[in-house]
């Protein structure tokens, strides 16, 4: 009985659903279906770690499709470099690399020309390429070495694995990701744990550098202790994880990210999936949002967590990760809030199979899917803007501009928190210290309401000073009044008593 | 009206809070007096656990946004006045009945009545800080960590010594005895939780029978 009448509870509701759908539907033929495809999934974590909808900061502006090309079928492509208007697409399993030129305004998109075995570059399976001073540096993992030519594709010169004591020579040298900033080529080779390869322009070795820290605790240590030498051998011997990625962003620093870590090393802290490594080698990555940097803060104990596999910073300071995971790209301002999450496996538009790298044209973010072999470009939305303008003008100190458009933002997304700690922070800034509290409250940034509410109550007692001024001139004025009375009081007392001594004589 | 008052100044309870403030500075005479000079009142002791439970609910409320980390949509009252309430009685039960069985002089009255008086710093403290929370930014919050340290630390500090005057025991001793209290709250929660699950298994199986037999007859 009881199941029945839920049944029909269903039933009856899922009509009544249908209904108001075609309704819908007959009113608003447009709007009903207009499911734009060209909108991903969009959402940040709030101060609670709870994923938040969001308005899409991004959307799809157009895809570059290899197959239009008639070069022939793309095989794992894994390296994606944008300079200007051209994008270099490393076409690793048929060892080649291919130029288009992309025009930056509508993303029309040609052929430029194949580098490889045809036009006198013998590449073996290159994985990055990168250009600095009318140079092209390729990491020709393949053939063990870096190979740099000039624009005309002439071989400049070749970087095999340094004649040093500190590079281990039984292992091959095979340079994966590199970049270079400051007249330097930082290289990440395939089983290089002390950190990046860093040499010059000219092909000498410079030495390591930035490694990530050694994670060794007393457990380990412990363990360590008991175990037997042959025990020992087979334990995992304590090194730094080898980086996956390297890019420069806008100021010139590296952004490096790794993937070699377990789900507890993220959750306790120790591991790092992305650090900003400065001239020293050491981390500057700075984390003040209400999340750390690591992409999800929540996975399901199949898939794991995010695993980082390129960064692309913008002008702006901002920074995107792509996650190979989960296929999602999340974004970062420069104190670490998290300004969205967008994308995801699939295959609809602006989701991918298996994306393996990502690169900025402008503040375009193109992303290559090694397995449809597309490159997917996004492009802000005007809410996209809205943010990105609103973190500029902040950055700029254009204040009252920033809170305007943080205004908008706010009138657009209420859920989300960076708007409310935008103006919260812009009227900090303006002397409202009072409204501040209470956006600064809304979205949870403690260290800034600590800051307005220092202000705050210095001003408050600036103002109310005087109610202390007057209560303790009352309290003088009293104790004062009671001297004087008291010793009057007290004269007329002995001169009674005397007069009363007096009369008895 | 006068009477009232008169009423309620000579009231026990009353004469008790008096003497829990002289307890908490005097632990020692102030606990021993307690039990046997018959100085402490039970209703003295509720009064004290009960604001114990209503100053947790003021700070959920009134505490600082900076010093306070709490996640609305989770907060029952229920649960914040049960998770004190529970593991208390359970900690008296349990002591009760190992001192009990190893020469504690005190009686389960006892023994409720003087961790109940040792809670009087927390309420006090805990005020304190609620007030202190919202002066002070959060550069400043050592303040507010040491008065929490301190409202705990002074607590536990007085259960042991009440512990210790009631029973007439050694101090290795109280701390044996409370180790092994704590150990008996585990088992006594381990025992409930059997119980009910054992319970619910009767119940289920009771009415799957039921079930099972109206299915066959009709």
């Amino acid at each position: 009985m009881f199941f029945k009448a839920s049944k029909t509870g269903l039933t009856v509701r899922l009509m009544s659903a249908l209904l108001a759908f075609l309704t819908l539907l007959v009113l608003f033929p447009e709007k009903a279906l207009a499911v734009d495809t060209e909108l991903t999934y969009s959402y940040v974590y709030d101060a609670w770690g709870t994923a938040v909808d969001i308005p899409d900061t991004y959307c799809v502006g157009a895809q570059i499709d290899t197959g239009t090309l008639d070069i022939g079928q793309l095989n794992a492509p894994s390296g994606l470099y944008v300079s200007g208007g051209r994008v270099f697409i490393c076409d690793t399993g048929n060892n080649r690399i291919i130029e288009l030129a992309v025009n930056e305004k509508d993303y029309t998109y040609s052929l430029k020309r194949i580098i490889g075995a045809e036009t006198g570059a013998a590449l073996s399976q290159p994985t990055d390429i990168c250009l600095s001073d009318g140079l092209l540096i390729i990491a020709d993992g393949g053939n063990n070495r870096v190979l740099i030519l000039d624009e005309d594709l002439n071989q400049v010169r070749e970087i095999h694995r340094p004649d040093s004591a500190t590079v281990d020579s039984t292992v091959p040298f095979v340079p994966q990701k590199l970049s270079v900033t400051a007249g330097h080529i930082y290289i990440q080779a395939k089983s290089v744990n002390k950190g990046l390869m860093e040499f010059d322009l000219s092909g000498e070795f410079l030495g390591y550098f930035g490694a990530s820290p050694v994670k060794f605790d007393w457990q380990d240590y412990f363990w360590k202790l008991l175990a037997t030498d042959e025990q020992r051998a087979a334990m995992n011997s304590f090194v730094p994880t080898e980086y996956n990625n390297v890019s420069v962003d806008d100021e010139g620093f590296l952004m490096v990210s790794n993937s070699i870590f377990t789900a507890a090393e993220l959750r306790d802290g120790s591991a790092e999936p992305v650090r900003r490594l400065n001239l020293k080698g050491t981390d500057i990555l700075i984390e003040n949002g209400n999340q750390r940097v690591i992409g999800d803060i929540t996975w399901d104990y199949a898939t794991g967590p995010s695993r980082i596999v390129d960064i692309a910073a913008l002008d702006d300071n901002s920074y995107y990760i792509l996650d190979s995971t989960r296929g999602r790209i999340f974004g970062y301002d420069e104190q670490g809030n998290m300004l969205c999450a967008f994308g995801g496996l699939g295959t609809r538009k602006g989701y991918f199979s298996s994306p393996s790298a990502m690169d900025n044209m402008g503040r375009d973010l193109l992303v290559l899917d090694s397995q449809s072999a597309l490159v997917t470009v996004f492009t802000f939305t005007d809410f996209g803007k809205l943010v990105s303008a609103a973190i500029g003008n902040y950055n700029d100190g254009h204040y009252a501009e920033s809170g305007k458009l943080w205004r908008q933002v706010l009138g657009i997304a209420g859920n989300y928190e960076m708007a409310w700690d935008g103006i919260g922070k812009v009227m900090l800034r303006e002397g409202d210290y009072e409204s501040a509290l209470q956006y600064l409250k809304y979205a949870s940034d403690e260290y800034y309401y600590s800051k307005a509410w220092k202000l705050y109550r210095k001003q408050w007692i600036e103002e109310h000073i005087w109610i202390a001024v007057v209560l303790i001139g009352a309290l003088l004025a009293f104790i004062f009044i009671k001297k004087v009375t008291g010793s009057v009081k007290g004269r007329i007392d002995t001169y009674e008593t005397r007069m009363e001594s007096h009369k008895k004589l | 009206m006068k009477r009232v008052w008169n009423r309620i100044k000579n009231s026990k309870i009353l004469a008790g809070l008096r003497y829990a403030r002289y307890v908490i500075f005097h632990p020692f005479d102030g606990f021993w007096d307690l039990t046997h000079a018959n100085e402490g009142s039970l209703g003295a002791a509720n009064v004290i656990i009960f604001l114990t439970l209503a100053v947790r609910l003021v700070r959920l409320r009134f505490t600082g946004f900076m010093f306070l980390d709490i996640y609305w949509p989770e907060v029952s009252v229920w649960t914040e006045t049960l998770t004190i309430l529970v593991p208390l009685l359970l900690f008296c039960i349990s002591n009760w009945a190992i001192t009990t069985l190893f020469d504690g002089k005190g009686t389960f009255k006892h023994i409720y009545m003087g961790v109940g008086y040792a809670l009087t710093p927390y309420p006090i403290i805990q005020l304190i800080m609620v007030i202190l929370s919202n002066l002070v930014t959060s550069d400043e919050g050592v303040f507010y960590s040491v008065l929490n340290g301190l409202s705990l630390g002074w607590c536990a500090f007085l259960i042991i010594i009440a512990l210790m005057m009631i029973h007439v025991y050694s101090l290795g001793r109280t701390i044996l005895s409370t180790l092994a209290s704590i150990l008996g709250m585990l088992i006594i929660m381990l025992i409930c939780l059997g119980f009910f699950s054992m319970l619910s298994e009767a119940i289920a199986f009771v009415g799957s029978l039921i079930r099972e037999i109206q299915i066959r007859v009709y």
